[in-house]
């Protein structure tokens, strides 16, 4: 046998052994929560102090029935700095994670939406006084890329300060998740 | 089967966080909407075939285009583009400043002059949807005494009506 090498099937394995290992480590759990948390928190801000502007944006994507625009643009910063800061803190990393990948979706279906229909205007993903913006397949693609790094609480939650919070085995079946 | 037992029961706690936390987020954004001055109301007016009426914040005035129109025939108003600089230069209504929202603190010490002549200032962006009017109206409403109004339906609604327009470089 040759001495360090290992067969072809046996070195993919084991690197994808380390790569799930490095997806697990609570350090990776504890950089995704304070990243993407921080960008919602970041982002929604804007849009809570100046719900009369982001009202606007939103009736710009022709989703929602008129009457629902405001509903919705005095709502969505408020779930999205909640659970922004919830993911960030490590306070119900799970379900805060699965709200921000669940707007995240909502955000990317109507951008290809607007999109589709050929519409024109200003992405509100940051603020367009920020940054101005506009709706492109790139800053959808842009949210793809936030929806992935929301899946790392999902499949391994962290507390605050990195501790594992699951994931859940028959030998403990309460768990302390959320 | 106690672990697969466990990870439902898990998913389930997971979920009815997550619905806390919607619910949660919803209510304090209502509840703090409620007490702001800078508040809207929760469900947007609609009046008849014409785009939807967004709310204002407190102090402004909405004016549609044709009451917008009347004013500028009269010259009885100054107009404010908060587009970008390139969008005005593509064409914007006749005498409008060029005023971003971006570019306020720069630039208004430089049309103060103009704004502050004018009896009343009429801001606009490119349609309903833009907020940077509403944004430039709030700043010009702290630093002006005439009023300041809104036309809603922008420059997208202006058009669309026919009325005049010019292009070419904004003044300095």
């Amino acid at each position: 046998m040759d001495g360090g090498r290992l067969p072809c099937g046996l070195r993919g394995a084991a690197a994808v052994r380390r790569a799930a290992a490095i997806l697990a480590h609570p350090v990776t759990g504890a950089v995704c929560r304070l990243l993407l948390g921080g960008i919602f928190v970041y982002t929604a801000v804007p849009k809570l102090t100046h719900p009369a502007e982001f009202a606007r944006l939103v009736y710009g994507y022709r989703i929602l029935d008129p009457s629902l625009v405001n509903l919705a643009a005095i709502t969505l910063p408020w779930i999205e700095v909640t659970a922004g800061s919830f993911l960030a803190l490590g306070v119900l990393p799970r379900s805060s994670a699965a709200v921000v990948a669940g707007l995240l979706a909502l955000f990317m279906a109507a951008g290809a939406l607007a999109l589709a229909r050929g519409l024109k205007i200003e992405c509100g993903c940051f603020f367009p006084l920020l940054t101005g913006d506009r709706l492109t397949w790139r800053l959808l693609a842009r949210d793809g890329a936030l929806f992935a790094i929301a899946l790392q609480p999902i499949v391994w939650p962290t507390s605050f300060l990195g501790g594992r919070r699951g994931p859940r085995t028959g030998r403990d079946p309460g768990g302390n998740d959320e | 089967m106690s672990g697969a037992r466990g990870r439902s029961a898990a998913a389930e706690r997971a979920l009815f966080g997550a619905l806390a936390i919607m619910v949660g987020g919803a209510a304090l954004g209502l509840l703090v909407n409620h007490f702001s001055p800078r508040g809207i109301p929760v469900f947007a007016r609609q009046s008849g075939e014409k785009p939807v009426s967004l709310s204002l914040p407190a102090g402004l005035q909405s004016m549609t285009v044709e009451e917008a129109y009347a004013a500028w025939r009269d010259q009885a108003a100054l107009f404010v583009d908060a587009r970008a600089p390139q969008e005005y230069r593509e064409g914007h209504i006749p005498g409008a400043v060029n005023l971003p929202p971006d570019e306020f603190e720069d630039r208004y010490p430089d049309l103060a002059d103009r704004v502050e002549a004018a009896g009343s200032a009429i801001v606009y962006c490119q349609g309903v949807e833009c907020g940077d009017a509403v944004m430039v109206a709030e700043r010009l409403a702290e630093v002006y005494e005439g009023s300041v109004y809104v036309m809603e339906e922008g420059w997208e609604g202006w058009t669309a009506a026919g009325f005049p327009v010019a292009s070419g470089e904004r003044r300095p």
